[in-house]
């Protein structure tokens, strides 16, 4: 009988007490947290050292990198080599998964701190670095075609039934 | 200027003005409320609550309040539409009617009805219906089961809140709530919580399960049942619905500063505020408001048998043996 109520209490002072104590919540735009330091934010290109090697858009799972290539003599040496005039990284469909940064052979594209990426237009999201936009809505990889079924069965079978031959 | 004074004072037009004074109060009332919920909780969870609204997030039920206001009001296909929309006016108005009872100061009140303390009880009956219709009227399970869990909860409550006023009507004498005021004295030992402290208890306790609040909010009961009653509604009848909750939580609050805790009655004789004695009325009530609040982020829900088990076994044999206490106590006592 004497524990009646004892509980309630012991929780009601709990809750009293923290009214009281200093809160802890961060608040957001005034307050920012310094990101970890391999955090992934919002990927930027860096076109000087670009080669246009194509080797991120290749890579990339989510299609979210375009790349217009041409030849041009951009550093006067005589020979064309390839150069990318139009490079758009569109946002929307980015997951951060850091591929194409470990693949790029120049170090030229890599995370920056930004991560609220947030627009009025989704192709706002959609950035553009080369001299010519690129446009984002035309899937640059296009899905890889499937081979009919019958080609890639026959030549897989052929050299068993010669084995069994 | 005097004759549009007295043409104010004569009867119909000053119950209508002053009437329509309290209902202006106990609106915005609900909306401060809502604001206050919100920060004593983010307070008690460590965070700060609503701060982005004005000058501290002030405006914040202002915004609420418009923004439900633009919504659009949704009730369910095959819902009971009349009934459905009279649910949060039948919720509502029992909350603000029985403000009209309720003295603020000794000059303050809408009517001094000689049967104050019945009309409360009557009218806040009332409230029950308002659950029972809401559910019914939406046509959806949780909805009736939040319905029937509030029926059960409000008509059981109902007998301990009546008898744990009875003690206060005996000691006054008389039903009216400027006379259980004025009774109660100007300092606060002779005020009835004393004498009376297990009926005041148990009337705190009944009225915050008459008002359904936690730990006794099973008939809204959002992890189990996502709201149970007001589950269908959105819009201004859902704000209605939630001005009803707090006019009725603040209603309780008033009733229980009047009956037991002095009214306006300074807790000091030497803090006598003359005319400005409702701001005793006003600090006491935000008191209980605030206890409301704080018990409500303290404390789990109880289950329904347990609920049931508490205002049966224990708040009724409570008030029962207390009212032969207080009987008793008169008989001996003289001078009572």
């Amino acid at each position: 009988m004497p524990q009646v109520g004892q509980g309630i209490l012991k929780g009601m002072g709990v809750t009293l007490r923290h009214l009281f104590e200093n809160k802890i919540t961060r608040q957001y735009p005034e307050y920012k947290r310094n990101l970890p330091e391999r955090s992934r934010g919002m990927l930027t290109v860096d076109m000087d050292r670009c080669i246009a090697c194509l080797q991120c858009m290749r890579i990339c799972p989510d299609h979210c990198i375009s790349i217009e290539q041409e030849k041009r003599d951009a550093d006067g040496s005589g020979k064309p080599k390839p150069y990318a005039v139009g490079f758009v990284i569109d946002d929307t469909r980015c997951m951060y998964c850091s591929l194409c940064v470990e693949v790029c052979p120049v170090n030229c594209i890599y995370h920056t701190e930004e991560f609220e990426a947030q627009a009025y237009n989704r192709l706002e999201l959609a950035r553009q670095f080369g001299e010519r936009p690129v446009d984002p809505t035309i899937d640059p990889k296009p899905a890889v075609k499937k081979k009919p079924k019958a080609a890639k069965a026959a030549p897989k079978r052929a050299p068993k039934k010669e084995a069994a031959a | 200027m005097q004759t549009v004074l007295n043409l104010l004072e004569a009867e119909p037009i000053r119950l209508f003005l002053s009437f329509g004074v309290v209902l202006f109060l106990v609106l915005n009332l609900a909306a401060i409320l809502t604001m206050a919920e919100r920060k004593a909780s983010a307070y008690i969870h460590l965070r700060y609550g609503p701060n982005r609204v004005g000058p501290r997030g002030l405006l914040q039920p202002a915004a609420d309040v418009f923004k439900l206001f633009t919504k659009e009001n949704v009730s369910p296909g095959r819902s009971d539409l009349w009934i459905f929309l009279g649910a949060p006016i039948a919720m509502f108005l029992p909350a603000a009617l029985v403000w009209m009872v309720v003295p603020f100061s000794p000059d303050s009140v809408v009517v001094n009805l000689n049967v104050g303390i019945l009309f409360f009880v009557a009218i806040t009956s009332i409230g029950a219906l308002g659950v029972v219709m809401a559910g019914y009227g939406s046509r959806s399970t949780f909805s009736l089961l939040g319905a029937l869990r509030g029926a059960a909860q409000m008509i059981s409550y109902e007998v301990p809140l009546i008898l744990s006023l009875l003690g206060v009507v005996m000691l006054t004498g008389s039903l009216s709530l400027v006379d259980v005021v004025n009774a109660q004295g100007d300092a606060f030992w002779t005020w009835y919580f004393l004498p009376q402290l297990p009926m005041f208890l148990t009337f705190y306790i009944a009225g915050l399960a008459e008002v359904k609040r936690v730990p006794f909010d099973l008939p809204e009961g959002e992890s189990e049942i996502v709201g149970g009653f007001m589950v269908e509604y959105s819009g201004m009848t859902w704000a209605l619905i939630q001005a009803a909750e707090f006019a009725s939580m603040g209603l309780m609050s008033a009733v229980s500063v009047t009956l037991f805790l002095g009214g306006w009655q300074p807790p000091l004789p030497f803090l006598d505020l003359g005319p400005f004695n409702w701001v005793w009325f006003g600090l006491k009530t935000s008191l209980i408001m605030f206890t409301f609040q704080w018990i409500r982020w303290s404390l789990p829900r109880l289950r329904m048998d347990q609920l049931m088990d508490l205002g049966w076994k224990v708040l009724v044999p409570i008030t029962l043996v207390w009212l032969f206490v207080t009987a008793g106590a008169m008989l001996v006592i003289p001078g009572n």
